[in-house]
């Protein structure tokens, strides 16, 4: 069903979208005012009818990747939401009837949803959604500012905690990530913290801008380090960083090149 | 999961500032209609909130003197922290006579457990070398604080039980051996510097249940024994504690006690959150005994501590060093009892994932992305007059359907002014029908 029928259907009325986006193609529907059901929703090409209209409700739309929303019970969204939607390209539409209504029109005339046909689907589908959501976190790390040093490492934690990250595997990622910035405070002249996170694993990734590791086997072993003096007085550098950022995670990955800099790239499975 | 709490808000009372949802360390309060209310699966009942309270709306529920009446034989169990609430020179012994006088048939002084409790965790620390540092879990509020903030680390807790734990259970085996009495006629009341104590004995962790029946709060059974010091007289059945078990009333005394490894003592709620997340980063592994006190100055800072928590230090050192190191314990008992299991936790302590936005992941995930974004739009100022804490927790909220973008003083503000503009606007046009 296209969008301009559904405009017709529910006498709507369009606050943002040209003629173009009304031709979209809308094969199912979502009727929720929780922002977390919204969420949780994993129709495809679907339009979300709702009596939300804070600004909320278009980040969510557009992360959940709604084809368009219809306002029901006439409620509209105050300029700035509309313009909002406008910049992300997402068509609203408003209609008088209240969402019970509106639901029930839609269905009425065709728009189906595929909840009992397609169950099976849809757990596959949802094993393809915890796939794909990601989310990436990059803290920049400045080499010799041990004032700032961990703090990357600490707002991460704080994160993977109300990702619900298990208690060992919080452990663990903790405990590289840690190593990882130091190092990086200790040897380079900058670099980034990266933690991607899905629902199966943690990656880190240690990117530096410095000198680099002439010798990787070499650094691997316990006990070795470069570190200067200055820093081995403040309890760093023991040579236990690289050595530990490899005990305590499931890959461990290190390419460095003289002069230009080291990567370490560390996986933790969940 | 149903949570007891003992720290409970006099709605009457709160006036709907926002002192407490700043200094809650597991940003467990709210405001919301004008009133504080305390999301019970984070609370941890450390009683900060009791502390900062300006309007005293914050109060501990703790057990009625009368409650003494329903046993057929009653047990005091006084913290250490109590023998510092009286002034200098006031012996251990006149103070346990006058509990008598208050009504109670038997006191077992809850240091003397922790002498025993002492030597069972130096045998724990010397046998698990494996993890470090070990954590202490005789402050209820931190093991609270672990398992719902720091998960990771409750490994670490030492699984042995509290001193009033260890007193209460020595004080029935002994009065149903010498007396015959049933555990049940039994009554043993704990005397409490903080309100934690008295969540950890009605829903306790690593145990299914207290040995101890009742709390009372120390404040109010300090005022009854104040008026009976120098009344009565009492021979006890039980042993008396030394220096070493009396230290534990204070920040620092448990790891005095210890003279075992390498230890580090941290007091305060906010430091040791701080220390934990040290520990969570794998640096203070050189560490092999952590001990945790969530009141400032260790339970003589307790909120239900009468006495000023500084004086109250200095009193409880002069008094352990008066009683000095001897111990009425058999080292080599306590070893017995250790291989036989007879201090350690009967149930594994559960983490409570308070801290999560969703079970799932793939929508935690989710939200976590919606939260960044609306953080991004908040002032950062966090100034606490929405009712969250902060601006993040603010973001935490409206994802978690809690709050509104319009809670925000800032953004309401931002939104009238737009408002505004909007009406300007629209005054500015006419219908064709009328003149320009």
């Amino acid at each position: 069903m296209k969008l301009k029928k559904i405009k017709e259907i529910l006498r709507a009325e369009v606050l943002t979208g040209d003629d173009g986006a009304l031709e979209v193609e809308v094969t199912n529907a979502c009727g929720a005012d929780l922002i977390s059901d919204i969420l949780a929703d994993t129709k495809k090409n679907a339009v979300l009818l709702t009596g939300l209209t804070h600004r909320q409700i278009i980040q969510t739309a557009s992360m959940s990747e709604f084809a368009a929303i219809v306002f029901v019970r006439g409620k509209c969204p105050a300029g700035d939401v509309i313009e909002m939607a406008r910049e992300n390209g997402l068509p609203l539409l408003r209609t008088e009837f209240p969402l019970y209504e509106s639901c029930g029109r839609l269905y009425e005339a065709g728009l189906k949803g595929d909840f009992e046909d397609s169950k099976g689907l849809k757990e596959r589908q949802s094993e393809e959604e915890k796939i794909a959501g990601t989310m990436r976190l990059v803290y920049e790390v400045c080499g010799g500012d041990f004032n700032m040093a961990g703090k990357a490492t600490e707002q991460a934690k704080k994160v993977l905690k109300q990702l619900g990250v298990n208690p060992s595997a919080m452990r663990r990622a903790s405990i590289v990530a840690y190593e990882a910035e130091m190092n990086i405070v200790i040897h380079a002249y900058k670099g980034k913290l990266i933690f991607d996170i899905t629902p199966s694993l943690i990656e880190i990734t240690a990117e530096d801008e410095g000198p680099g590791i002439e010798d990787i086997e070499l650094a691997m072993q316990e006990g070795f380090s470069t570190a200067p003096e200055r820093i081995r007085e403040m309890g760093f550098g023991a040579g236990m960083g690289l050595p530990n950022m490899k005990k305590f995670s499931d890959e461990f990955e290190i390419t460095s090149v003289v002069g230009k800099g080291t990567k370490v790239k560390m996986k933790i499975f969940l | 999961m149903n949570f007891y709490h003992s720290v409970t808000l006099d709605i009457k009372k709160c006036k709907g500032c926002t002192n407490c949802i700043k200094g809650c360390p597991t940003e467990a309060i709210r405001v919301r209609n004008g009133k504080a209310f305390i999301m019970q699966e984070k609370c941890i009942d450390c009683g900060e909130c009791i502390r900062i309270c300006p309007n005293q709306a914050k109060f501990a529920v703790t057990d009625d003197i009368e409650k003494l009446k329903s046993y057929k034989f009653t047990v005091a169990l006084p913290a250490p922290s109590f023998y510092a609430q009286f002034k200098e020179g006031t012996s251990k012994e006149a103070i346990n006579a006058a509990l008598r006088v208050l009504g109670f048939n038997e006191v077992y002084e809850v240091p003397l457990a922790a002498e025993e409790v002492t030597a069972a965790i130096r045998e724990y620390i010397k046998k698990n070398r494996d993890i470090r540092p070990l954590i202490s879990s005789s402050c209820p509020a931190v093991v609270r604080l672990i398992r719902v903030r720091f998960p990771g680390l409750i490994r670490n807790i030492v699984p042995v039980k509290a001193p009033v734990e260890i007193a209460a259970k020595r004080a029935k085996e002994i009065l149903s051996r010498l007396y015959g009495l049933d555990n049940r006629d039994i009554g043993a009341f704990f005397i409490s510097p903080c309100p934690a104590k008295v969540t950890s004995v009605k829903q306790p962790l690593g145990t299914s249940e207290s040995y101890v029946d009742g709390v009372l709060s120390m404040g109010r059974v300090y005022a009854e024994v104040l008026k009976n010091i120098g009344k009565g007289k009492h021979q006890s059945i039980f042993g008396s504690a030394g220096g070493l078990g009396v230290r534990w009333g204070r920040a620092g005394g448990e790891n005095e006690a210890l003279e075992f490894g390498n230890r580090l003592s941290v007091d305060g709620i906010h430091d040791c959150i701080e220390v934990l997340e040290e520990v969570e980063l794998g640096r203070l592994s050189d560490i092999d005994y952590l001990e945790l006190q969530a009141c400032s100055g260790g339970c003589v800072g307790g909120v239900l501590a009468p006495e000023n928590r500084f004086i109250a230090g200095v009193r409880l050192k002069k008094l352990a060093e008066k009683l000095g190191s001897e111990t009425g314990i058999d080292e080599a008992s306590v070893k017995e009892d250790f291989k036989e299991g007879y201090y350690f936790f009967e149930e594994e302590i559960k983490p409570v994932p308070a801290m999560k936005l969703d079970e799932d992941m793939a929508k935690a995930i989710k939200k976590m992305e919606l939260l960044e974004r609306i953080q991004k739009e908040l002032p950062g100022l966090d100034c606490g007059s929405c009712g969250s804490p902060n601006c993040r927790a603010l973001a935490e909220d409206i994802v978690q359907g809690r709050a509104n973008e319009t809670d925000c003083v800032f953004k309401l503000r931002e939104k009238v002014r737009q408002l505004v503009e909007e009406v300007m606007e629209l005054s500015q046009k006419l219908p064709p029908t009328m003149e320009g």
